[in-house]
Order: C-alpha cells, then sequence, then structure tokens
C-alpha cells in the first residue's frame, strides 16, 4: 500500500481510504476465508477489520507497515468470528455417481476433504500461522511481528498444526495406497 | 510406509489453499465504504474538540467528573507520596515501611524504559558491575546497545554491535565480558559473534561460529568455555553443538546431541559440571540430553513429566536440582541429577507461556510474567525446601517478559512488554502518578530507589524483594499478597 494514501486516510481523507478499502479488500478476504473456511464469516471478518482499519488508522505509528498492520487486524477479526457463536451450516458435497471418475480426481477430492477436515480441527491461531507461512510465505519472524507474538510461539503453533495436516495427508496417501494394490 | 517429503508437503498445503476463492463479494466492499465515513476516528487528543460540540448539561457534569478525579487524584497521590520522600534507605528491608509489615516490603515499580522496544527478540544480561544491558532485537535486529544502572534506575546508550540481531544466543562470561553469537537477521541465521567489553562498552569480534544458528542453547562450562548447542528457525533443528574458548576467541566443533533443538531456553550446568539440555523446541518436548565436557559427548536422560509447549524457562536451584516451569502447563518439572529423575512440582496457581525466573539470595525463585493470561500477568515464587509454589503480587499487566536479573540491591529487574490495550486504557493516569514519584524519589534518594517512568507500550518493571523479605520463605504455601505502590 502506498505510503502517502494511508498517511492521507490518518488524517481523515475518506476518500483515500476508499481508496485502501478497494484495493485492499480482496487480500483480506482471502485471508480470512483462509483461516475461517467460511464465506459469510469471512465477509464479516473482512468488515470488521476494515472499519476497525479506518477507525484506529491514526494510531498506526509507521505508514510503511500498514499491510502488516491490517493483515493482524483481519487475524483478530477472524479469532474472534472463530470463537462466536457456531454457526449450524449443513456441508453437503456433491458426489457424480454416474460419471467416471479417475483415480486422480478422487484422490484429489478426497485429499481435499481431509485436508479440510484436519484443518478446522487446528485453533485459529494455528490457522492463521498456517496461511500466512503457507499461502503469503511469510517467513516466521514476519509471522511472529504481523500476529504479535515471539516467534517461538509462532514455530511451535506451525510445527503442531503442521503435524496434524500431515496426519492426515499421510492416512489419505496410505488408504489409496492399499485400495490400489487390493484386487479389482 | 508413503510419507511425504516436507516439500512436497509444503507444495500440496500451498496448492490446497490457493485453490480457495480470492476475491471478496461486492457485497462486502460496498458495506465498508458506505460504514466507515459514519464512523468516528479514535486520536489521543480529541477529547477538547468533543467536549465543544456536547451540549452545556454534560459539558457542566463532564467538568464536575474530572474535577472530582483530578482533586481526588491529587489527595491521593500526596498521600501515597508521602512516606518515601526523604527515605534514605534503598531497600525496603531497611526501610521504616518495609520493616513494618512483610505485605508492605515488596512492591512493583515501574522504572526508567529502554530508549528502543527491543520486542521478545533482544537480549538481556545483568553485569558483575551491577548494571543490565540490553541490545538488539526489536523490529529490524537492532544494533544498539544500553545500559541499566540501578542507582539512577535509568538506561544509557552504549557501543552499538556490529551486526543486527534478533534471538541471539547470549551469556556472560567468567570475566564479565558478554558474549553475543548468531542470531536471526533479515530471515536468515548468522554464525558471526562478538564479546561486549562493560568496563569500556565496546564490541569486538570474535570469530565465527563453525554454523549459522538462531534460538540455539548456550551455557558457560567450568572451564570457562561456552557450550553453543542446537538452534533453527524456519529450517531444520541442529543436533551440532561447539565450544567458544574465551582465551583464544576460537570455535570449534564437539559432540552432536542426540535430538535436533532450539530454545529459547539456556542450558543448565550442574554442580558436577556437566549441562543439561530439556525440551525447547523438538520433535519431543518431553525429551532431555545431557553434554559432559570431559568427553564431549552428549547422553540422553530421563523425559520430563510434563510437556512445555510454548517457550520454557529453567533455573538451577542451590540444591543442585534443576527448575523447568513455564510453557503453559500448571506444574514445573523437576531434575535431580544424582539420580537422573523428573518429578512434577506442587501445582501452580497459573499457567504461563512466556517468562523468565531468577534465584532470590534465600534460595527461592521468582517466576514472573505470563504470554495467555488476560488479566494481570502472574507473579509465582518456588520455594525448593517445601516443593510449594505460593502466588506474589500481579505485575502491572505485562504479557510477555522477556528478562528477570537480580540486582546486588536485592531486587529483581524485569524487562518486558506491555500490553497495548492496558497501556491505552490505564497508562495516561498511571504514568502521571508515577512520575509524580519519580520527582519525589530524586530528589529525597537518590541511591538506587529508580526514577519512575512509564511509556506506552514498553515498560520495564522492578519488584522490590529483599533477602530477608522474600514472602515465600516466611509463609511458605500460602499465598501472599504484595503491595503495589
Amino acid at each position: 500500500m502506498q505510503p502517502e494514501l494511508v498517511e492521507r486516510a490518518m488524517t481523515g481523507d475518506t476518500d483515500a481510504f476508499a481508496s485502501i478499502v478497494s484495493s485492499a479488500i480482496d487480500g483480506c478476504y482471502a485471508l480470512a476465508y483462509r483461516i475461517l473456511r467460511d464465506p459469510d464469516r469471512a465477509q464479516d471478518a473482512t468488515q470488521q477489520a476494515l472499519l476497525g482499519a479506518w477507525r484506529d488508522l491514526p494510531n498506526l505509528r509507521d505508514a510503511e507497515r500498514f499491510d502488516a498492520w491490517l493483515h493482524r487486524l483481519v487475524v483478530n477479526a477472524c479469532y474472534t468470528e472463530a470463537r462466536g457463536e457456531r454457526r449450524h451450516v449443513a456441508r453437503v458435497r456433491l458426489l457424480q455417481m454416474d460419471l467416471p471418475t479417475s483415480p486422480d480426481v478422487a484422490r484429489s477430492v478426497a485429499t481435499r476433504d481431509d485436508l479440510n477436515h484436519a484443518f478446522r480441527q487446528l485453533s485459529p491461531e494455528q490457522r492463521a500461522v498456517v496461511v500466512l507461512y503457507h499461502h503469503l510465505g511469510y517467513p516466521l519472524t514476519e509471522i511472529a511481528e504481523t500476529l504479535g507474538i515471539p516467534v517461538g510461539t509462532a514455530r511451535s503453533r506451525l510445527h503442531y498444526a503442521v503435524r496434524q495436516l500431515r496426519v492426515a495427508l499421510d492416512a489419505n496417501d496410505r488408504s489409496f495406497a492399499s485400495s490400489e494394490e487390493r484386487p479389482a | 510406509m508413503n510419507r511425504s517429503t516436507d516439500h512436497e508437503f509444503d507444495q500440496r498445503i500451498a496448492d490446497w489453499l490457493e485453490d480457495d476463492p480470492n476475491l471478496a463479494p461486492r457485497q462486502a466492499l460496498d458495506t465498508v465504504l458506505a460504514a466507515f465515513p459514519s464512523i468516528p476516528q479514535r486520536r489521543t487528543w480529541r477529547a477538547p474538540r468533543r467536549f465543544q460540540t456536547m451540549s452545556v448539561p454534560i459539558r457542566l457534569a463532564t467538568a464536575a467528573v474530572i474535577g472530582v478525579l483530578v482533586v481526588g487524584g491529587a489527595l491521593y497521590l500526596a498521600r501515597s507520596a508521602q512516606p518515601s520522600v526523604g527515605m534514605p534507605g534503598p531497600t525496603p528491608a531497611t526501610s521504616p515501611s518495609a520493616a513494618a509489615s512483610p505485605s508492605q516490603a515488596s512492591a512493583w515499580r515501574l522504572t526508567g524504559p529502554p530508549a528502543e522496544d527491543r520486542g521478545f527478540n533482544g537480549i538481556t544480561v545483568g553485569l558483575l558491575d551491577g548494571r543490565v544491558l540490553t541490545a538488539s532485537g526489536g523490529r529490524n535486529a537492532s544494533k544498539t546497545a544500553e545500559l541499566y544502572d540501578p542507582r539512577t534506575g535509568t538506561w544509557t546508550a552504549t557501543g552499538s554491535l556490529h551486526e543486527g540481531r534478533s534471538y541471539a544466543i547470549t551469556v556472560r562470561l567468567d570475566d564479565g565480558k558478554v558474549l553475543v553469537a548468531g542470531g536471526d537477521n533479515a530471515g536468515s541465521n548468522g554464525s558471526s559473534a562478538e564479546t561486549f567489553d562493560p568496563a569500556t562498552g565496546v564490541w569486538t569480534v570474535v570469530g565465527q561460529m563453525t554454523e549459522s544458528r538462531g534460538q540455539a542453547f548456550a551455557a558457560v562450562l567450568s572451564d570457562g568455555k561456552v557450550l553453543v548447542a542446537g538452534g533453527g528457525m524456519d529450517v531444520g533443528l541442529k543436533k551440532t553443538a561447539e565450544l567458544f574458548d574465551p582465551v583464544t576467541a576460537k570455535w570449534t566443533p564437539t559432540g552432536d546431541m542426540i535430538d535436533g533443538r532450539a530454545g529459547p531456553l539456556s542450558a543448565l550446568r550442574m554442580r558436577d559440571g556437566r549441562v543439561l539440555v530439556a525440551g525447547g523446541f523438538a520433535d519431543d518436548k518431553t525429551s532431555a540430553e545431557i553434554y559432559d565436557p570431559t568427553t564431549g559427548l552428549w547422553a540422553a536422560t530421563g523425559k520430563m513429566d510434563v510437556q512445555h509447549v510454548d517457550e520454557q524457562t529453567g533455573i538451577a536451584l542451590t540444591d543442585g536440582r534443576i527448575l523447568i516451569a513455564g510453557g503453559r502447563p500448571t506444574s514445573a518439572d523437576l531434575f535431580d541429577p544424582t539420580t537422573e529423575a523428573w518429578t512434577a512440582s506442587d501445582a501452580m496457581d497459573a499457567s504461563t507461556d512466556l517468562t523468565a525466573c531468577v534465584a532470590l539470595p534465600d534460595g527461592t525463585v521468582l517466576l514472573v510474567g505470563g504470554g495467555t493470561s488476560v488479566t494481570f500477568a502472574t507473579t509465582q515464587i518456588f520455594d525448593p525446601a517445601t516443593n510449594l509454589w505460593s502466588s506474589a503480587q500481579p505485575m502491572t499487566r505485562t504479557r510477555y517478559v522477556r528478562s528477570a536479573t537480580l540486582l546486588p540491591s536485592g531486587t529483581v529487574l524485569v524487562v518486558g512488554k506491555l500490553d497495548q490495550r492496558w497501556t491505552r486504557a490505564f497508562g495516561r493516569a498511571i504514568r502521571r502518578r508515577l512520575l509524580t514519584h519519580g520527582t519525589a524519589r530524586t530528589a529525597a534518594a537518590p541511591s538506587d530507589q529508580p526514577i519512575v517512568r512509564s511509556r506506552r507500550g514498553l515498560a520495564t518493571v522492578i519488584v522490590l524483594i529483599s533477602a530477608s523479605e522474600t514472602p515465600a520463605s516466611r509463609r511458605r504455601g500460602r499465598k501472599v499478597s504484595l503491595r503495589y505502590v
């Protein structure tokens, strides 16, 4: 984000902030969706983070750090959303029983399902670290800085999260390997 | 077993995350653009402007409330500041008010903050002359260093490091110099090392480690050499170890650890000269191993009873045992070097994950801070004689604690990072009150009573606990309450 734009928004320039919102909202939503795995909640978290950003923008000390600061607001909004009352959402995956399905496609779908399931078992704090590390490509030190936690804590969260995800993936791989070995 | 490799696994996770939607619904953008102009921005000094826009009755009511608060606050400060004015004794144990009641002997005081926010990743070391060195760390792996003088309660800048560092390896050498090595800078570990001479305030480069390391273990051995082991940041955890000889300023490899392991946690030298490394960041966080300097080899020892999930702290007790605490479990681990067995301590009063501990002169251990608490940060005292923990007066809302150092006067200097929300809400009022105290004390007792100051977001806190007044030694197993001044 351009520091000049941020500095103008810090002084209360609504046009500047509208420009910031327009260019930053997709990134915020993408981050929130990946942490929450729910479009409605991701939208709520995104809106809360951006409105909070406008409200607290004058207190931002360094305009150059706006992106990291905004990411932190999004993650915090995700924590709030994740800890809120759980919505009852019916999750139905339509299986195309009549169509021939290649083993690769079936495996891909199963992998995604297993990863989804394993990811939902993680705490919101662990999810945030996984997304920042694997999706945004932040190094651990940057993650720690963004989330306001020590790097050791960031590393610990990532370690335990990855271990759970790896267990899910390895179990999936094993089940497919055994099904392929089984005689038809 | 078809176990995926690290690279393959990372790629699958990245691909899976990549498939998720990247575009926000148009409705979200419309909502934000419509709503934000009506939301007032929070500014530090906006009260006067809002005051002018208030209606007359509300203005009068507000003025009345402010007046009551100002007068009441002034009376309160005047009363609480009186006993300390003109008090010559620097320590609570020798002051009349401290002697009157043990519960009044120990208290939290804010002292001068370092000029630079060093975050969680700076270093802090107590020097032989009683001063305290803090250096490096912060957002950009700083090169700067500062010295705390307990007599004035102030920090002053000293010589800068040759290299910026974050989470560096740090130990105080037997000759009083401070060795700083490795650490993280710009996302990668370094291998350079340098020593700080407190007499001159100058940093001197002392060669390179045989490997780059960050968050490694370090301990000074009986012969004055320094053992450095493990470490690792984003990359794999290291098993390697090496020795630094302060006389020749040379680094030489020594035996590898059994498990890859990283800190932050000091390696702890036992009475027999061997060094214990337990837990830390490892695949098995309950594992422990011992380095024998006579053979240069590591040997596995018993596993800890409890798993310390996050940052833990450890200390060698006066009776020879080793205490490992913090990292979220509600009890600590005690290691007996003679039997090499671990036992769980008495239950702690609070589970903390970012703590620091310090041995008090009477043999008890003060454990300060905690990362998960949303209330006041905890302070607990462990008594090795009874294996019991007792609660002490909580610190000001310190979320993370970086170090605790015993000063010559028997006070403990704790360097940490305050909860921003707390400082935002109460900082101004408390700062004013503390400044009043500081002025009185500076004029009346310029000994080692600290100048009391606070700064938003970062503060240094002193808890005054003297050798003769350690609460746990008087009230073993009972809760104690220290008066917050």
